[in-house]
C-alpha cells in the first residue's frame, strides 16, 4: 500500500473535474475515494462482508467507506477507477 | 463620497509558469457554450498559483481600497483561498519599480457557488495608506492550494478582478 502523494492526487482530481458537468465533493472526499481504491488494489483484502458480490461492488464499498457519509455515484467511481488506473499504469508513457 | 471599481486585468497581466494558470474561452468549462468571453482559469492544485499584472491608482482615489475577485466554478461544494500580494511604487525618478518583498500580503477564503457558474464575488481590504493617487501598482493574485482551507476540488474560474476605492 502506498500513500498517494499530493502531486500524483492533484492531476488526479483535474482529470476527474473534467469528466462531469458538476463537482459536487470536496478535495478530501475525493482524495479518499482515490487512496481506497489505491488501498484495495495493493493490499491484502479481507473481504468477508462482501461474499457474493461482484468486484465493482466490493470496491464500491471500499470506496463509501472511506468517503462516507459523502457518497460518490456509480458514474464517477468508475471515473476515479479509470483515472486510478491511468496514474498507475501509464505514467511510463 | 462614491465608491468605484476598476478591472485591473490588462496587457501587463500573465501567468505564472506552472501551467495550471491560463487563459481559455468561458465555453470549455460552460455548458451553455454562448458566452465565449476569455477566463482566467486557475486549476486545483496542490501548490500555490499565481496571476501577475498591475494598474495605476486613480486621480480620484482618496481611500477604502478592497480587492475583488469575481469568480466563479463548476463546483458546488468546497472554498478557495485567494491571496493578493503587492506593492505600490510612487513619485517621478524617486522610487524603484524593481524592489523585492511585497508590500502586504492579503487573503480572502470564499465558498464555492451554491450552483455551478453563479457569480461569486471575494473581496480583501487593502491598506488604504499604502497607496497614493498615481502609484504603480504592480501585484500577485493566488489561489492559494497550499492552504489547508483550499478543499474545492475543481478550477476557479475569474472573469474579473477589480480595485475598489472611495473618492472626495
Amino acid at each position: 500500500m502506498a500513500v498517494l502523494s499530493v502531486t500524483e492526487l492533484a492531476p488526479i482530481r483535474r482529470h476527474c473535474e473534467r469528466s462531469v458537468v458538476t463537482v459536487g465533493y470536496t478535495k478530501a472526499q475525493i482524495n479518499a475515494a482515490l487512496q481506497a481504491i489505491e488501498d484495495a488494489m495493493t493490499t491484502r483484502l479481507v473481504v468477508a462482508g462482501y461474499v457474493g458480490r461482484t468486484w465493482p461492488q466490493v470496491l464500491s464499498g471500499i470506496i463509501d467507506t472511506a468517503t462516507g457519509p459523502f457518497v460518490f455515484t456509480a458514474t464517477q467511481k468508475r471515473i476515479l477507477l479509470a483515472r486510478w488506473s491511468e496514474l498507475k499504469f501509464d505514467r511510463d508513457k | 463620497m462614491a465608491t468605484h471599481r476598476i478591472p485591473i486585468l490588462g496587457w501587463g497581466t500573465v501567468p505564472d509558469t506552472s501551467g495550471n494558470v491560463f487563459f481559455e474561452p468561458y465555453d470549455v468549462k460552460a455548458t451553455n457554450d454562448v458566452w465565449d468571453r476569455l477566463v482566467c482559469i486557475f486549476n486545483d492544485t496542490a501548490t500555490r498559483l499565481g496571476l501577475r499584472g498591475g494598474f495605476t491608482v486613480p486621480k480620484n482615489y482618496v481611500g477604502t481600497a478592497n480587492l475583488i475577485v469575481v469568480w466563479t466554478a463548476t463546483a458546488t461544494t468546497g472554498d478557495v483561498v485567494w491571496d493578493f500580494d503587492y506593492r505600490a511604487v510612487g513619485g517621478n525618478d524617486t522610487e524603484s519599480l524593481d524592489q523585492a518583498g511585497t508590500q502586504e500580503a492579503v487573503t480572502a477564503t470564499d465558498t464555492a457557488p451554491g450552483a455551478a457558474n453563479r457569480r461569486l464575488e471575494a473581496s480583501m481590504a487593502l491598506t488604504a495608506t499604502n497607496l497614493a493617487v498615481d502609484d504603480e501598482v504592480t501585484f500577485e493574485l493566488f489561489r492559494d492550494g497550499v492552504a489547508a482551507g483550499d478543499t474545492m476540488a475543481a478550477a476557479a474560474i475569474v472573469f474579473q478582478v477589480l480595485f475598489e476605492y472611495s473618492d472626495a
